[in-house]
């Protein structure tokens, strides 16, 4: 059996030749389908009778908070595929998860901070999920340190994918958080099993922010991929080839 | 579902009954995050071809 495709999924140069060109036609889309839900949250759904406007905050704050829960499992899986088949393109997917995880979560506890100050009268409380959030924020910190510790690559590489591993027992935690800790953090408004807690006209426009930021993370993945495999490869003849001033009109 | 703009001004949009500071405070954290994320690779692509070309054009001992 041929096993060539295999090995070629773990080549960052294989990865960057097949995702270069449309790449970038993922990313236009991703930040339509952006603007498109903002405006959509912003100025066409109906007001909330107990929140007022600032529930509009959702639509930033929900998908951000999903995704950067969502993107430490993606880290932690790049790592574990990294540690088991030795492949170079899945450690370099994971280092680069840490950086965009971490934009993500900081954006998830800030328009938090700010959505609780005119709904629960305060910016911080140390609610059961907020705290969870707060440590992810910190191992995903922890991993971009760790990556920066160690000078052989693949030391550093295979640390953060034990760390990232051992990391993911906090992303259950935080997603029942608000079933087992009753405090301040209202419960989960959209349910896959159950009927939701939000009004349709609501709904609709928070489903559509969660899909636009889940096709943005996939693309700004791919972009901060290549980008970390040009950087880890700069010695490499291909790369050399790319940049080299023989072919700098081909460069765009 | 029937969708229909819910301000009648301007100036109501940007007010929002007094929430509008709050609101528009987290839209635009998202945009500075989000544009954050988008310039990243950017500029090590940018500082890494700046480093090949003058890696190539050092002399060769």
């Amino acid at each position: 059996m041929n096993w060539q495709w295999f090995y070629q999924l773990g080549s960052p140069k294989w990865f960057y030749q097949k995702t270069h060109y449309w790449q970038h036609w993922l990313g236009a889309f991703a930040l339509m389908m952006l603007v498109v839900g903002a405006i959509w949250g912003l100025a066409f759904t109906p007001m909330d009778y107990k929140q007022g406007n600032s529930f509009r905050i959702i639509y930033v704050h929900v998908p951000a908070s999903a995704v950067s829960l969502a993107g430490f499992y993606i880290m932690a899986l790049a790592g574990a595929a990294g540690l088991i088949w030795r492949v170079k393109l899945q450690y370099t997917v994971m280092s680069v998860a840490a950086p965009i995880g971490a934009i993500l979560t900081f954006l998830s506890l800030v328009t938090g901070a700010i959505w609780g100050k005119p709904t629960w009268g305060t910016y911080w409380q140390w609610d059961a999920r907020i705290t969870f959030t707060t440590v992810q924020f910190f191992l995903y910190l922890g991993i971009i340190a760790l990556q920066q510790a160690y000078r052989n690559q693949n030391t550093a590489d295979r640390a953060c994918a034990m760390l990232a591993l051992v990391g993911t027992v906090n992303i259950p935690i935080i997603y029942k958080s608000v079933d087992w800790w009753y405090t301040l953090h209202q419960p989960a408004t959209l349910k896959l099993t159950e009927k939701s807690s939000i009004a349709p006209e609501m709904a609709y426009p928070l489903i559509w922010m969660i899909l636009a930021y889940y096709i943005c993370y996939v693309w700004l993945l791919i972009s901060h991929t290549n980008a970390a495999s040009l950087r880890r490869e700069r010695k490499s003849s291909w790369v050399q080839a790319l940049f080299s001033d023989r072919n700098a009109t081909k460069v765009t | 579902m029937e969708l229909s703009l819910q301000f009648d001004s301007w100036q109501a949009f940007f007010t929002m009954q007094g929430h509008g500071v709050y609101v528009f405070a987290c839209y635009a954290i998202t945009v500075a995050s989000f544009a954050l994320l988008i310039s990243l690779p950017r500029w090590g692509r940018k500082r890494l071809i700046k480093s090949i070309r003058a890696g190539a054009r050092r002399p060769q001992h």
